[in-house]
């Protein structure tokens, strides 16, 4: 009896389970789904320091001005703005009828409120909020009436504009901005859970004629690459972006791929105070003993764009793409200058590689492949990503490490960090000569001229070689057949607003 | 009484050292929480108003006991990361994580007791060899390869699992359980070879002893014997294996969660430590070493009541 009333509800049990599996995906037609890797680390926009969390917060935010898929600012909140002649004072006109999506006008209240948020200026500060540091050129800003911001600087800064891109408005005195977002921007916040995923939907009053057509965007979140690529195969994802080569080859039917730079300046950076490559010509060697072109083939398939210096590529007018062929792959050359440095012998050294990037880790290891020709002895050491930031970046306690800069909105930012006092100078270079043309160019109004001192300083960093540049890698996306539109910007973005259903 | 006594200051002092070792881990790995919130391009200043306030310059020991003094409150603190109180943040995890657990559970008892009992049954019969050979593989497999294996077998080939399509307990509690399946099998699986050879084991080992042959020689059928006597005693030493199973497999959740994206306890470890989200790690880890030791606690009091002379020992 007993034996037979199991075996009744085991079979109820097995039949509910086959029918639910049966059960389709049940999604509405204007919903995408796009896959990340990495949980958010602020809902809040002046928190949030990951890029990964700033790609999905740009759907969200604006800031006065925001940079297009050209990296061209193009007005967002602020209409216009006027600059006095000797460019210290700037006055922004809030665009006419803009509403955050909570409803409320978009004061000049909220705007100032959100630049001394983020210029750390508000007393009493929060000590969580990212202080942009260009922002210390900031002396005043100022609500005029409702519709103008007056912003005051101590001296003049020619890319002020692209900075202030970056910081995005909110609400003036909005407590609950990190659990319940409200912004500008073209998608308006509904959920966010931990680890799992963030949704929007389409902000009807957005300014602009309101051509987009997803009415819901799923950020899912996964736990790494792996997981991602099998939600992609099972049909849960439209888009995912950042493949691996070998995942772009097995693309499943129903997917194409979109090819784009992903602004980043790989390479091995070397610490310049450190022994070998506190000589130069070690430094020099190093660059000379790997082939460049060839990791690129062996790690993504030929997917990339060799570089030459510490530019991100995407700036097209500043970045001097003629010093890609200073030191070509020639090991004998590397001997000889090591010989030179009266290392007869080669020499070790340990690169520390952030583990939870595999892209570095690869590179790593065809880099320390390649260095054995020249007789140079690399070990490499995996440390985690909050390891490499005390350890490597703010202490600067190691010899060489592989990793990537992440390209930011103004091209000064690649340069920036080589400036013998700067706080971020993690390679230890000093040259006073790059202190002068980096103070000359900043005080210089006119861009080409600019431009040539930009190209100046490239120049001087890849003759010092202060790290020896890899590559600009390709970011790969796949992205369902159904949906077109998907775009690459010289930022870390993921534009959903320009998504559309073929 | 006095037994449920002791065995309570135990209980304690276990949670305590717990606490103590994990406190002690986070001052001694790299990293630390103030810099990975602020990022690359924060100031040295900026660091260390973070740090003065979250407290991060005061000595060790101030702090353990600053942090314990709030625990028995019951606060465990803020996540840096997630902004939310650490215990809210559990609450809604540990969900998943105990559903996973007791899936798993419940898989392995359905399918490893009716083989452990066949296999010792059916001694060196080819159902017996089938079983062994069985067992032996999938107890040789790691658990995360297994979850990917699974992923594409009921994923991939036979299609009754679409993987990502997690629903959240919330939303649809029939689905969830069953999303829940699959990772269970990847947590179970190894578990159930290891049960199964135990109790085919054990059962041999009974079915020699004397009181077996008495039971044969008052004319008892064989199937009273193995169900009245024999089974009755080899379970016994099943209980204590279960125990520590139930210990592991709360273990072997950390990494399913992980292969197959559920947002349960492990895989916020896993996150908050990469973070230095001290006041979650601590959280979960008590957290958990509670459920660990809440279970072997209930194991020592059903053995004590299954074999009352324990409790004289």
């Amino acid at each position: 009896m007993l034996k037979r009333k199991a075996i009744m509800i085991l079979l109820i049990l097995v039949l509910s389970i086959t029918l639910y599996g049966c059960k389709g995906n049940m999604k509405s037609t204007k919903t995408v789904t796009i896959g990340i890797t990495q949980d958010l680390d602020s809902l809040d926009p002046h928190k949030a320091v990951a890029a990964g969390t700033k790609e999905v917060l740009f759907n969200i935010y604006e800031g006065l001005y925001k940079l297009d898929k050209n990296g061209e600012l193009v007005s967002a909140v602020a209409e216009s703005y006027e600059v006095s002649s000797d460019d210290l004072v700037y006055i922004f006109n809030i665009r006419n009828g803009i509403k955050f999506h909570n409803g409320n006008n978009v004061t000049a209240n909220d705007i100032e409120y959100s630049i001394k948020r983020s210029a750390g200026m508000l007393k009493p500060s929060d000590p969580m909020i990212a202080v942009i540091s260009a922002f210390s050129v900031i002396s005043d800003v100022e609500a005029i009436g409702d519709n103008t911001v007056k912003i005051v600087l101590n001296e003049p800064d020619t890319e002020i504009l692209y900075y202030l891109s970056t910081c995005d408005i909110i609400p003036k005195d909005y407590a609950e901005i990190s659990t319940k977002p409200i912004g500008t921007g073209p998608f308006k916040f509904v959920s966010y859970s931990p680890l799992e995923s963030v949704v929007m939907e389409k902000y009807n009053d957005y300014y602009l004629e309101n051509k987009q057509q997803i009415e819901k965007v799923i950020f899912k979140i996964s736990s790494d690459t792996d997981s991602a690529f099998m939600e992609l195969r099972s049909g849960v994802i439209d888009i995912l972006p950042y493949l691996t080569d070998a995942q772009a080859e097995q693309i499943p039917e129903g997917y194409y791929v979109k090819e784009g730079s992903m602004n980043l300046i790989q390479g091995i950076f070397l610490n310049n105070e450190r022994e070998p490559f506190n000589d130069i010509r070690v430094r020099q060697a190093l660059s000379y003993a790997i082939d460049r072109q060839k990791i690129i083939d062996i790690v993504a398939g030929g997917k990339g764009e060799v570089l030459g210096t510490n530019m991100f590529p995407g700036f097209k007018n500043y970045y001097d793409e003629t010093l890609v062929d200073v030191y070509d792959f020639n090991p004998d050359k590397a001997k000889e200058l090591l010989k030179e440095a009266g290392y007869d012998n080669g020499i070790s050294f340990t690169i520390k590689v952030p583990s939870n990037y595999q892209y570095h880790v690869d590179t790593a290891q065809i880099v320390v492949e390649q260095l054995k020709e020249s007789g140079i002895n690399a070990d490499i050491q995996l440390i985690e990503w909050s390891a490499w930031l005390s350890e490597v970046y703010k202490e600067r306690d190691y010899q060489a490490t592989l990793s990537g800069l992440a390209a930011e909105v103004a091209p000064r930012k690649a340069l920036e960090r080589f400036n013998t006092e700067a706080g971020n100078n993690f390679m230890n270079y000093k040259n006073p000569e790059f202190d002068n043309l980096y103070k000359t160019a900043n005080n210089t109004n006119d861009e080409n001229e600019r431009i040539l001192y930009y190209k100046q300083m490239q120049a001087m960093l890849t003759k010092d070689a202060a790290a020896v540049y890899i590559q600009n890698p390709f970011q790969i996306t796949a992205i369902n057949d159904k949906l077109d539109g998907y775009t690459y910007y010289p930022i870390y973005v993921q534009d959903m607003s320009l998504i559309y259903f073929k | 009484m006095r037994y449920l006594f002791k065995k309570a200051i135990i209980f304690i002092i276990t949670l305590l050292i717990i606490s103590v070792l994990t406190f002690t881990a986070f001052q001694v790995i790299p990293g630390n929480s103030a810099l990975t919130a602020l990022g690359m391009e924060a100031t040295d200043e900026a660091i260390e108003t973070l740090k003065e306030e979250l407290g991060f310059n005061k000595n060790v020991f101030i702090r353990y006991f600053d942090w314990l003094k709030k625990v028995t409150k019951g606060d465990f603190g803020d996540s840096i990361q997630y902004h939310s109180k650490a215990t809210d943040l559990i609450k809604d995890r540990v969900v998943v994580t105990l559903w996973l657990a007791i899936i798993s559970f419940i898989l392995i008892l359905i399918i490893a007791l009716p083989l452990g009992v066949l296999s010792a049954l059916k001694k060196n019969s080819i159902v017996d060899k089938a079983i062994l050979v069985m067992t032996q593989i999938s107890m040789a497999i790691p658990p995360f390869f297994l979850g990917i294996l699974l992923t594409i077998l009921f994923g991939f080939v036979i299609k009754i699992f679409i993987p990502g399509n997690y629903i959240s307990y919330k939303e649809d509690i029939a689905g969830f359980l069953y999303y829940l399946i699959f990772p269970a099998m990847a947590v179970a699986i190894p578990k159930i070879s290891m049960l199964v050879k135990f109790l085919r084991n054990s059962i041999i080992r009974e079915l020699k002893l004397d009181y077996v042959r008495t039971a044969r020689s008052k004319g008892n059928d064989e199937r009273t014997i193995m169900y009245k006597h024999v089974l009755k005693n080899a379970f016994i030493p099943i209980i204590t294996l279960l125990g520590m199973m139930l210990a592991d497999i709360m273990a072997g959740t950390i990494l399913i969660e992980q292969v197959f994206s559920l947002p349960g306890l492990g895989r916020l470890l896993l996150v908050s430590i990469s973070n230095r989200d001290f006041a979650v790690v601590q959280a979960i880890i008590l957290y958990m070493a509670l459920i660990v030791v809440l279970i072997n606690f209930i194991v020592d009091i059903l053995y004590q009541f299954l074999d009352p002379r324990v409790t004289k020992i």
